[in-house]
């Protein structure tokens, strides 16, 4: 992986870490505390509704206290308790308590019927409900417990009324303590339903009921109707406050709704006061704050990711510089500089690549301006060759046309003028004759020698001994009036030109012939063998030596080491042996002994194929 | 977790708990299968019955059949029966016992026009109120009412019953008894908001299904009771805690199909076996007593004997810990 994203995933990863951890920490101290606020309000309303629904019935308690009380009513009270219904006295005291005292104080809420029962057999002698009148109630607990004190019969499901009821009752007594009656109030249980579901905030979902040991719902809840004592509920919160227990709890209420609940067992009433509010409602400035928690570290993360470039950028960009900055300068391109404005260790890096590059390009600049001399000089060392060269042809070939005229003019006048011409006159037009027809032998060894430095190399394969054979059939002729041994030994084949190599082999051979012609008995021996990567040759023979002093100059045009009276030629003949021979790469020198004869040695590369 | 160890239990205790054959037990109803029985369908359909491996069989009541008679003579095991069918088969040396009631107030109610006037037993004087000739509930009620209350029964014109209410329809009966779950339904269906008299606001405390069965069966297999009384009761919670699903388990076995009318019914009886004051099936004495002594008076008892006979608390106590409430 390159550094760049390298170098940015290390600070995302060394800044999200923490983030990570703080922001889970802040969430979950967040949680908490909304959880355990959640938690603390709803039980805090379960004691208010409490408290609430202690004084509501402290309230009517009172109330119908305050009623049997009540000087009156203790007088009626004891005439219907005495007299029986077809009384007159009877009816006035009912009809004076119902008017009196028991409807005047159903203005005042709480109560939806008031009733007198007499001490004998519950019996209902007045009741703000006519309805009611004539019944008995001996088996009831309002009655039988009424009759002592003041009771409250929890919530029942009153088959008579056919709805829910609370029924709270007292004694009424005499001066002397005699039971006179017990007066009744039924509760408006709407009310009830009412003050335990009155909202205590702005919740949408918050719900308080009550539930009775039946597991059957008291209170109507706030999202459901006409579940008083006839909707059960079982519910894990319900089932533990029903069990005498006071907390809280996460479980799926009446409606399969996850809430978090607060239970509280009311002794008292025998009754469990559940408020609850949904789950969803209660998370929801939890699920606020995770998102505010992530959207805080997602802007860090991406702020984190940008700078973690910018630096990174900052820190590879000259490392990468000083990289392509090598490349560059690798490619051969001397001119690249990084160059660099930074103070720091790269930028010094930087710094000491620059000179280095200019050091560089300074030595190779020198090199090839070297090269570049090396290179004219040559160019003109070989134009000047050429032209001379070509001066030394054209100069061959032009003087051959005046030496033909002065050969063809002499030789009119020796037979035009033959008459004419004495001894002296002719012997000198021989000697004309005889000049010319030298240099123009001179010319044509001047051609053959300055066409070998033109002319290209064509390579095939040279049978040597076979070459060595042929040359030596055409140059008996010359060696035939005398006794001339022509020995030719094993001889390395070669790749060569040709017709070059020929003119070798014939050089050599016929100036062998020509410097044994002093001796009787000459012996000219060609042999060779072969060196690890070359070829060497040599022609031997017993004639005239030279000497070794002059060796240098054997080989150059037109050096004679004897006169040409003494041995005719050109002495070119060497000349042509030494160009040819370099021209093929090889070498080519000579020995020679007093007395011994002479040794010409050419050596040939065996690896040549091709000039170029 | 929980699912993997009960199949491990299952695997594992297979072999050494072989399943028992279960108890083939016969229930009498005490008429033709409706919402009344609903406890009883929801207990089958829960699985409360074979969870206590009881094979049960519900036999259904109806015009022409002796409930009673069909437990005593031991046609069946167990019966829904009329307390003071208990009392009267005890009085004739038949040993019945009550185990629980299931319906602990009674469904009988005197009904009157809401215009008439009549709010009260001692408003029925002069007026025309329809019985059967035969002494059964709404008679003894409506007899032992009006002698609690001290009035004569001479002053008040008694005409034949009848089922349809026709003659109450058209005013020609100005009372009439009637069940809260049955008749009261179907006048109400009519459009009618009759006055009720209900007999227990006037002393008069009956239960009206009772759960029987004989003393032999008590004393020989009292497990088998308690484990029958234990699903029924629980199948009676079931039914008034989800009363709606009771309503559709009880069409699966009811001739009338009639789902609003089996609602109705179900909703009027819910208060009259969950009273809110004891557990479903709870028995008070001082009710048996008065009942007893209503059949005494009225002389339907060939004679008297120990009512605390006649009921037992025993599997009530063992089945709710010995607590009503």
């Amino acid at each position: 992986m390159k550094l760049a994203p390298k170098l940015t995933i290390l600070f995302l990863l060394l800044s999200i870490v923490p983030i990570a951890i703080v922001g889970y920490l802040a969430y979950d101290n967040g949680r908490r505390t909304i959880v355990q606020e959640t938690i603390d309000h709803l039980v805090s309303i379960n004691i208010f509704k409490n408290n609430e629904l202690i004084r509501w019935i402290e309230n009517n308690k009172s109330d119908i206290e305050e009623l049997a009380q009540r000087f009156l009513v203790r007088q009626y009270a004891s005439v219907l308790a005495k007299h029986e219904a077809p009384d007159p006295a009877y009816h006035r005291a009912k009809g004076n308590i119902i008017e009196e005292h028991l409807k005047p104080r159903l203005k005042y809420g709480g109560f939806f019927e008031l009733f007198l029962m007499c001490p004998r057999h519950g019996l209902i002698s007045a009741s703000t409900d006519e309805k009611q009148e004539g019944k008995y109630r001996d088996t009831y607990p309002y009655f039988i417990e009424g009759k002592s004190r003041t009771h409250i019969q929890g919530i029942y499901y009153s088959p008579s009324l056919e709805k829910p009821a609370m029924t709270i009752s007292t004694p009424i007594k005499d001066k002397q303590g005699n039971l006179m009656g017990v007066v009744g109030g039924r509760l408006d249980l709407g009310e009830l339903s009412k003050i335990i579901g009155l909202q205590t905030g702005t919740s949408p979902t918050e719900d308080t009921y009550l539930v009775n040991t039946f597991n059957f719902f008291v209170t109507e809840p706030r999202f459901a109707q006409d579940y008083a004592l006839k909707k059960a509920v079982r519910t894990e919160g319900v089932d533990a406050g029903l069990s005498g227990k006071d907390g809280v709890g996460f479980y799926k209420n009446y409606r399969g709704e996850p809430v978090i609940g607060a239970y509280k067992w009311l002794p008292e009433f025998k009754i469990c006061i559940i408020t609850e509010v949904d789950q969803a409602e209660a998370f929801a400035s939890v699920v606020h704050l995770a998102w505010v928690i992530a959207g805080i570290a997602s802007a860090i993360s991406i702020a984190v990711v940008f700078l973690g470039l910018f630096f990174a950028r900052t820190i590879t960009r000259p490392v990468r510089q000083l990289a392509e900055g090598a490349e560059e300068i690798g490619g051969g391109n001397l001119e690249h500089r990084v160059g660099t404005a930074s103070k720091d260790k790269i930028g010094g890096l930087s710094r000491a690549f620059d000179r280095m590059s200019e050091n560089l390009k300074a030595i190779m600049v020198s090199r090839d301006e070297l090269e570049q001399r090396v290179r004219d000089r040559t160019a003109q060392l070989e134009a000047a060759n050429k032209e001379l060269e070509a001066f030394s042809y054209s100069v061959s070939h032009d003087l051959r046309a005046p030496l033909r005229a002065i050969d063809g003019f002499s030789r009119v006048i020796m037979e035009d003028y033959t008459g004419k011409l004495d001894a002296e006159g002719k012997r000198y037009l021989n000697i004309i004759r005889s000049n010319t027809q030298k240099m123009a032998q001179l010319i044509d060894d001047l051609l053959l020698f300055s066409r070998l430095g033109r002319q290209e190399i064509r390579i095939s394969d040279i049978d040597m001994v076979k070459m060595a054979k042929t040359v030596s059939k055409e140059l008996k002729p010359a060696a035939h009036e005398r006794k001339t041994g022509f020995n030719i030994n094993e001889l390395p084949p070669f790749h060569g030109d040709q017709a070059m190599i020929r003119q070798v082999l014939i050089n050599l051979p016929s100036n062998a012939v020509k410097f044994t012609r002093p001796k009787e008995n000459a012996t000219i021996e060609v042999g060779g063998c072969t060196d690890e990567n070359e070829n060497i040759y040599y022609v031997n023979d017993n004639g005239v030596e030279f000497d070794m002093q002059y060796v240098n100059k054997l080989f150059g045009v037109f050096q004679r080491l004897h006169s040409s009276e003494e041995f005719e030629g050109t002495g070119v003949g060497l000349a042509i042996v030494q160009r040819i021979i370099h021209r093929h790469g090889g070498k080519v020198w000579a020995e020679g002994k007093v007395g011994e004869g002479a040794t010409f040695y050419f050596v040939l590369p065996r690896g040549m194929r091709d000039e170029g | 977790m929980r699912l993997l160890l009960s199949g491990l239990l299952l695997l594992g205790c297979q072999p050494s708990h072989p399943k028992k054959v279960p108890d083939e037990v016969k229930l009498q109803l005490k008429w033709v299968h409706q919402a009344q029985f609903a406890g009883f369908y929801m207990a089958q359909e829960k699985g409360y019955y074979a969870k206590e491996n009881i094979k049960i069989t519900f036999l259904e009541g109806g015009q022409g059949i002796n409930n009673a008679l069909n437990v005593t003579s031991g046609k069946a095991d167990f019966g829904v029966l009329s307390p003071e069918d208990i009392l009267m088969k005890r009085s004739q040396g038949e040993s019945l016992t009550s185990l629980a009631a299931i319906y602990r107030r009674s469904a009988v109610v005197f009904a009157a026009m809401a215009d008439s006037g009549i709010v009260r037993p001692s408003d029925f004087k002069g007026k025309t109120v329809a019985l059967r000739y035969e002494q059964k509930d709404f008679e003894l009620q409506f007899y032992a009412m009006m002698k609690r209350l001290g009035l004569a029964v001479s002053k008040v014109k008694i005409v034949p019953y009848d089922p349809a209410y026709t003659g109450f329809y058209n005013s020609k009966v100005e009372v009439t008894p009637c069940y809260s779950t049955g008749g009261l339904i179907k006048m109400r269906q009519q459009g009618l908001k009759p006055n009720l008299i209900w007999p227990s606001d006037y002393g008069i405390h009956f239960y009206s299904d009772t759960l029987a069965t004989m003393d032999k069966l008590i004393s020989e297999k009292p497990d088998l009771v308690t484990r029958f009384l234990r699903a029924s009761l629980r199948g009676w919670r079931d039914a008034i805690e989800e009363y709606r699903q009771a309503v559709a388990v009880t069409l699966k076995y009811s001739q009338i199909k009639d789902a609003q009318l089996q609602n109705a019914m179900m909703e009027a009886m819910l208060p009259l076996v969950h009273t809110g004051e004891d557990q479903i099936g709870w028995m008070k004495p001082e009710v048996w007593q008065g009942m007893y002594h209503i059949l005494l008076e009225q002389k339907l008892l060939a004679k008297s004997f120990d009512v605390s006979q006649a009921y037992t608390l025993r599997f009530l106590k063992e089945i709710y810990g010995g607590k009503g409430k």
